[in-house]
């Protein structure tokens, strides 16, 4: 679901070569075969085929070296009915599957889905190949670590709503299931397998009508890179975009996250990723909304915004100040607008910086294709 | 080395002619037919049956030895492990390892609808087979899913190459029927919560079906009216499966915020309500709950007050006896961070005890495994310790920044708040 960042030249730079590494660099006291995965959710990959896969109710993260690293082979053509496919697959009646994220490897552009299977909870990754094919992931040649939340925390963390590797760190952002709250995770590389990560940071607060400050959950993130410094750019339950500056934040401290854009009211955000095009580099996310439909013919729509709206630092642009989408409009103010390819959009991720593999909405059913980058 | 690898292995040094294969596998029943086109085995015809037909042509034939099943090129037959009968391997049988093309492993997993594999159900030949793992080992093609088969499913195995066509079906068995689930208790139990109350945690006696909470929870007002939308959509188990939070929307529950202005809150003050759990929600076994489990409430004055130690009472326990330390709080209290956010520390350390909330959320207990001794003691409370309504120690869940003249400085995570008392 992530992308590396690369909003510098230098991060893109590193990004690019570390494509090529081997992700076996980036993991510790390694474990060999199955890693038999509790619970899987929120998905994303780091270079070289290496696969994050959290496990949302175990409070943990596992890396898992897949071993697919290229070349690039993308899906030639749409997947008409997803959840068929799958539960054909995995032997289980249709309707008996479920999936909860999709990740899509920029070294091989084969995409990953954790999916659980009914009735026995069976949690496991899929990968979906250029000819359409899906078959679990084997494990006979991977290696992973998993890295759990820290312990002290554990009660407190009750669902894990993304990972993402960072150049030099791997990124978690876990939720509370009893406050309504959530902290970032920092793991250190290489991942050390049976290792416990850092709690960075904790809230982020929301401003409505410059008047009522209430905390707001991180549900999706991406790391970005500026001017040498680390930031953390999530979505939030209530639809701004924040940005946290990384390399201030000292362990468990709470640290107020920077509103630099409001995408409209009602909306939960469900992925988020960056790319570049002509020069400008955007920030796409997309989400579930609340609302009726003003656009589009679902309730899952996309947006793209001007990563210069991410990098303000105008105090009169942050915060409650904070540029906001112009709700009845498709486009506007400059530098947001609604994506049409990303209408139904249940997951995206980023394929390239100029095409998405959405898994999309369609009647009942759910299709899985290409679609271009605007 | 697995029952069945070493079952298959068997098989491997004593070929068995199909109706011993079958039989060797007491769940196998083949249905298929054998059709004896191809010249190399010097058989003509085709001799295609229904199922039952040919079942009964086996039963018949197999005593007296069927010409038929000693000539069968190929045995097809299922061979679940010994310790776990849904970890199977399909096991396709030739008289010799000729039989099969060279690449078959590899060309059977990259076809889309392989000549040979297993399917949920009938298996039609055009239809993707289950994922799993092939292997020719010696004369013997084997298949093994990569997921265990699922209990009381019909899965059947087709092999197709030229001249030969074989079905064998698998049947598992059914699972033992599951007692029905239980909602065993919806926290808070107070039957008056906040109008801008936030959250239930639902204790389930065993896991549950997940993905399905918004259909199985609603919120019904005293007309019998459904209140539209009035659950956070993120699903938050605790890691057994059998505590749910649910969660009010809190865009809709916090004042001020987009959708509390657009949609108005879920709940209003004054106003009789109640979360019904339908009866229709399954465990993870499969069992519905049976039925319908409501909770009613009245919704009263919202809370918007930061928490404050101030007004608690402390009952200090005498010393000498395990009697319970009693904390008493004039609001009732969050009931998942009270069973976790409070503890009690004297001078060599904590005290180890068992922790119990009382109905109503308006008292804490500590039992001490060891009798109190007689001196002072420490009470603990981490900060964000919350009552119903999101406020906690450490700050009220909505501030009115207009209220406020300077700025707040934000608190720091898990800090505690301590009060003192002294056992006599």
């Amino acid at each position: 679901m992530r992308s590396i960042p690369s909003l510098l030249a230098g991060t893109a730079l590193f990004a690019a070569l570390s494509t090529s590494l081997p992700a076996a660099s980036h993991l510790k006291d390694a474990a060999t075969g199955d890693p038999k995965l509790r619970s899987v959710g929120a998905m994303s990959f780091g270079p070289g085929g290496l696969l994050l896969v959290t496990e949302p109710r175990h409070a943990a993260i596992v890396a898992i070296e897949t071993g697919d690293t290229g070349p690039v082979q993308k899906l030639k053509q749409r997947v008409d009915n997803v959840g068929a496919l799958l539960a054909a697959r995995l032997g289980a009646p249709e309707g008996g599957v479920t999936i909860a994220d999709m990740a899509v490897n920029p070294a091989s552009g084969k995409i990953y889905l954790s999916v659980t299977r009914k009735p026995d909870n069976a949690s496991l990754i899929v990968i979906v190949t250029a000819d359409g094919q899906a078959a679990p992931l084997d494990y006979a040649k991977a290696k992973h670590a998993r890295v759990s939340l820290p312990a002290a925390d554990t009660a407190k963390v009750g669902n894990v709503s993304d990972v993402a590797f960072a150049g030099d760190r791997v990124l978690a952002a876990g939720s509370s299931n009893e406050e309504f709250s959530s902290k970032i995770f920092t793991l250190s590389l290489p991942l050390a397998h049976g290792g416990s990560a850092m709690p960075v940071s904790a809230e982020t607060y929301h401003v409505a009508h410059g008047k009522w400050e209430t905390k707001a959950p991180i549900t999706s993130f991406v790391p970005m890179e500026e001017n040498g410094k680390h930031y953390v750019v999530g979505s939030f339950a209530c639809t701004p975009i924040a940005k946290f500056e990384l390399d201030d934040l000292k362990p468990n401290a709470q640290v107020k996250g920077t509103s630099v854009v409001e995408l409209g009211s009602g909306n939960r955000p469900l992925d988020m990723f960056t790319y570049e095009k002509e020069g400008k580099q955007w920030l796409v996310t997309h989400t579930q909304r609340f609302h009726q439909n003003l656009f589009g013919p679902s309730k899952y729509w996309g947006a793209r915004v001007d990563m210069s709206h991410i990098k303000v630092r105008d105090e009169a642009k942050i915060n409650q100040k904070a540029v906001r989408r112009d709700v009845k409009q498709p486009k506007g103010p400059e530098g947001i607008e609604i994506v049409d390819s990303l209408f139904g959009a249940v997951h995206v991720d980023k394929l390239s910086n100029t095409e998405v593999v959405v898994l999309r909405e369609q009647g009942t059913a759910l299709t899985l294709e290409i679609a271009p980058l605007p | 080395m697995s029952a069945a690898a070493a079952d298959v292995r068997r098989l491997q040094h004593l070929p068995l002619s199909a109706s011993e294969g079958l039989r060797s596998s007491l769940t196998t029943i083949a249905v298929g037919f054998v059709r004896f086109a191809n010249p190399t085995h010097g058989y003509g015809g085709a001799a295609p049956l229904g199922p039952l037909v040919s079942l009964l042509l086996w039963f018949l034939a197999a005593p007296v030895g069927w010409a038929a099943e000693k000539s069968a090129p190929v045995n097809l037959l299922f061979t679940p492990a010994a310790q776990d009968p849904l970890q199977i391997e399909v096991v396709a049988e030739a008289r010799d390892a000729q039989f099969w093309p060279r690449d078959s492993t590899a060309e059977l997993t990259r076809a889309a609808q392989p000549w040979f594999g297993l399917w949920l159900g009938e298996g039609k030949p055009s239809s993707v087979p289950i994922a799993g793992i092939y292997a020719l080992v010696g004369a013997q093609l084997r298949f093994r899913p990569s997921l265990p088969l699922l209990p009381g499913q019909t899965y059947t195995a087709r092999l197709e190459r030229p001249g030969l066509s074989l079905r064998a079906e698998h049947r598992t068995a059914a699972p033992a029927p599951a007692a029905a689930p239980k909602l065993l208790a919806i926290y808070p139990t107070s039957d008056r919560l906040p109008a801008n109350h936030l959250k239930f945690y639902l204790v389930f006696s065993e896991p549950m079906e997940g993905g399905v909470f918004l259909q199985q929870c609603r919120l019904v007002d005293a007309r019998g009216r459904e209140v539209q939308a009035p659950f956070r959509e993120t699903e938050l188990w605790s890691p057994d499966g059998r505590r749910l939070t649910l969660w009010f929307h809190p865009g809709r529950q916090k004042a001020g915020v987009n959708l509390n202005v657009e949609f108005g809150p879920v709940l209003h003050e004054g106003g009789e309500y109640r979360l019904v759990i339908d009866g229709r929600w399954r465990s993870a076994h499969g069992a519905p709950l049976g039925s319908d489990v409501t909770k009613a409430f009245r919704a009263i004055t919202p809370l918007h007050e930061q928490l404050a130690t101030r007004d608690w009472k402390v009952y200090a326990p005498p010393a000498g006896t395990r009697e319970p330390l009693r904390v008493g709080f004039p609001h009732p209290l969050d009931w998942a961070t009270l069973n976790r956010m409070l503890r009690v520390t004297s001078a060599t350390g904590e005290v180890a005890g068992t922790v119990a909330v009382e109905p109503g959320e308006q008292e804490w207990r500590l039992v001490p495994e060891r009798p109190w001794t007689s001196g002072g003691y420490t009470l603990r409370v981490q900060t964000a310790l919350e009552d119903h309504a999101g406020n906690s120690l450490a700050r009220p869940f909505e501030v009115n920044l207009q209220q406020r003249v300077t700025s707040r400085s934000l608190p720091v995570v898990e800090a505690e708040t301590t009060l003192p008392f002294t056992v006599r």
